[in-house]
């Protein structure tokens, strides 16, 4: 018998191979086609005044979205990503139209995956926020400079917390079998709460596991901090372990903080963020977009800015920090670099 | 400023000129630069609601008005089938009442099986029990039955049959399982294939843990059941619904049908054939095999079957093609650089 969860993804994965090699990430032309895109040219307008194209070392990375005359926020690990090795801050310039201007890095968050740019002699115009957050279902629009939107889609969801509970664990086989530990990971949940190699998981928050497909179902459903009571076999005896779930299976790299591992449907994704989770709050909606398209705002029918794209994060998924959140941001982000040196700690 | 929108080349160029004005002139302050902003778009006058019916059928909405009256109605379309999406284990599925009895649709693949207890959690938290009824694996569909009482939330079944391409669907599930905090995520796309048979095809993006949960037309019935996927973005596939409305009482007594085999098993030797240069070679013969009872050696090269010469993979497969399993393959092998012709049993592989 196979377990529902992973024959879901193993049958999404054997299509996967059936079909040719994946082609470029290709919008569907009715729902995102230019007819309708063409639709939305007035919710843009304003918008497009504040957006901007960033790039490190001459390359477009991502786009920008202007919250101040001379100041843009951006999606932060898409500008460090090629220059991580040379230990070198890439120079950074935002163009608009023939426009360029030269920016220093003022300061980050990367929990959001945040940076702030300060524009030399610019005054550009800042974005329109928009507070409220519309009801599920609300038409959003991505611009880009141009005459239409980028991409168009709904809200997906109300905003939720965007961050994955970890137990610190790996299994032996993926599908189809008994929940036992092949690995329980250094500094992990299950480490600190005494898990052991070899223990088979029949118990988690009240619920009896017998597949290791439910057993990750489970974890999903809950928040990083939660305390989980766990009963495992062990030689035969039934133990119970009382864990609180951590963040993270391992702990986070430079650059490559809370992004979790892939879950072997590379194939179907199509391109994701490389940083695409661990955020405090998201709104979730399903414009189609390429990881160097985030970093920009993303406007209602109003054509005020909701929020800033953060992170294409599924196939199904990209992810904006809500106006109020980016507000926050830059807010401290000031604070902080008013106390320090400009470009420190990059 | 991005790349892919070639034909927009001249608008885009105004536009940014545009910015680039408002950019470049000096010493203003805001106030100022507010009056040379664009007019926020205006809040439109509503349209007609044969209209709205018109878009919502298919056709593409031309412009903000249209954009406006269509968001109104998918956001009441959201807020009237989430409470009947559910989450089952990784999958999801939706909850419907037939003759007075809670069911959840859901995919073949999800279920699997009759008879098997499913715990199903509802948008707002609250979890029912349910038990696995039939499943049919040739078009992915299966129904669950609740044993929960009470007076659960249900959406209406609708006809597959009568879609149309180009008509605007809603689509809600779990991807990636459920997560606490986030109520099922809505996404809106299109009907791109209306097969007679199979599946139906739309451009609502999926990922894995969607499987089971429904595809709604725009009265929110029930018309799809999601399903699969491939690498192609707009290629999103869902079982129409109609396969579960004919099949209904064979599904709620437990029948479960499997997968049709697809084509004919593939025909082998029953060892081990390498492809290199020139003919194939009979790489290991094991002792009890019947190709070595049929006197075949380790090492032998195959140059013809069944009178056709061989040089490739594809000409033995060719000629395996007019065989059955258990026929006996007349052969001719190259060992010590002599032609020695055998009779070789056909085998059914993998």
């Amino acid at each position: 018998m196979t377990s529902p969860g992973t024959t879901a993804l193993a049958i999404a994965a054997v299509i996967a191979t059936l079909t040719a090699p994946l082609t470029a990430q290709r919008l569907s032309t009715m729902s995102q086609g230019d007819a309708v895109r063409k639709a939305y040219a007035s919710t843009v307008l304003r918008a497009n005044l504040s957006v901007l194209s960033v790039h490190a070392d001459g390359d477009q990375r991502v786009l920008g979205t202007c919250v101040a005359p001379d100041l843009v926020v951006t999606k932060l690990s898409e500008l460090s990503a090629k220059d991580r090795l040379a230990k070198k801050a890439p120079s950074l310039t935002c163009k608009q139209g023939k426009e360029t201007w030269n920016a220093t890095l003022l300061g980050f968050d990367r929990a959001s995956d945040i940076a702030l740019l300060r524009l030399k002699d610019a005054k550009l115009t800042p974005v329109e926020w928009q507070l409220a957050i519309p009801k599920t279902g609300a038409f959003l629009a991505t611009p880009n400079g141009e005459k239409w939107p980028l991409g168009v889609g709904i809200l997906g969801a109300s905003p939720y917390q965007h961050t994955r509970a970890f137990l610190g664990i790996r299994f032996a086989n993926a599908e189809d079998a008994r929940a036992e530990l092949a690995e329980v990971v250094e500094h992990g949940a299950a480490r600190a709460a005494g898990l052991l190699v070899g223990d088979v998981v029949v118990e988690f928050a009240g619920d009896k596991i017998e597949w290791t497909s439910e057993l990750r179902a489970r974890i999903g459903q809950c928040q990083p901090g939660d305390k989980v009571a766990i009963k495992v076999r062990r030689d035969g005896k039934e133990l119970s372990f009382i864990a609180t779930l951590g963040t993270n299976n391992s702990p986070p790299r430079s650059g490559q903080n809370n992004s979790p591992p892939r879950s072997g449907q590379e194939d179907v994704w199509g391109d994701l963020s490389v940083v695409r989770s661990g955020f405090q709050q998201v709104l979730q909606h399903d414009t189609v977009l390429k990881p160097k398209d985030c970093g920009g705002p993303v406007v209602d029918l109003t054509g005020k800015v909701l929020g800033v794209n953060i992170a294409r994060a599924g196939r199904v998924e990209t992810l904006a920090l809500p106006a109020a959140t980016v507000q926050k941001l830059v807010k401290k982000l000031l604070a902080a670099a008013a106390k320090k040196s400009p470009g420190e700690g990059y | 400023m991005t790349t892919g929108q070639n034909r927009l080349v001249g608008a885009a160029a105004a536009a940014m000129l545009m910015a680039g004005l408002a950019a470049q002139d000096p010493g203003q302050g805001p106030g100022q630069t507010r009056s040379k902003l664009p007019p926020p778009p205006a809040t439109a006058a509503a349209i007609a609601p044969e209209r709205l019916a018109e878009i919502l059928a298919g056709d593409d909405p031309a412009n903000l008005a249209e954009l406006q009256a269509m968001q109104t109605h998918v956001q009441q379309l959201v807020a009237k089938v989430l409470p009947a999406t559910v989450s089952l284990p990784g999958a999801s599925g939706v909850l419907v009442r037939r003759d007075g009895t809670s069911y959840v649709l859901c995919a073949a693949h999800v279920t699997m099986m009759a008879d098997r207890r499913i715990n199903i959690t509802l948008n707002d938290g609250k979890r029912l029990r349910g038990t696995s009824l039939g499943a049919n694996h040739r078009n992915d569909v299966s129904l669950v039955h609740i044993d929960s009482l009470g007076d659960h939330p249900a959406a209406e079944i609708g006809k597959s049959a009568e879609l149309k391409r180009g008509q605007w669907v809603l689509m809600l599930g779990h991807p990636s399982g459920k997560k606490q905090g986030r109520s099922a995520p809505a996404r809106l796309g299109r009907i791109l294939r209306v097969p007679k048979t199979g599946y139906l095809v739309t451009d609502c993006t999926m990922q894995a843990g969607d499987s089971g949960g429904p595809l709604f037309d725009m009265q929110g019935r029930v018309v799809g059941i999601n399903s699969r996927i491939n690498a192609n973005l707009a290629m999103n596939m869902h079982a129409p619904v109609d396969a579960i409305v004919n099949e209904w009482d064979d599904l709620r007594k437990g029948k479960v049908t499997q997968a049709r085999r697809r084509g004919r098993p593939r025909l082998t030797f029953g060892v081990e054939l390498t492809y290199g240069e020139g003919c194939p070679v009979f790489a290991d013969v094991p002792k009890d095999s019947g190709a070595a009872k049929a006197g075949l050696q380790k090492g032998d090269r195959l140059l013809e079957m069944d009178g056709t010469d061989i040089h490739s993979r594809w000409s033995v497969q060719r000629v395996f093609r007019d065989f059955r399993s258990g026929e006996i393959i007349p052969i001719v092998v190259a060992r010590d650089g002599g032609g020695i012709e055998l009779k070789v049993p056909v085998v059914a592989g993998d």
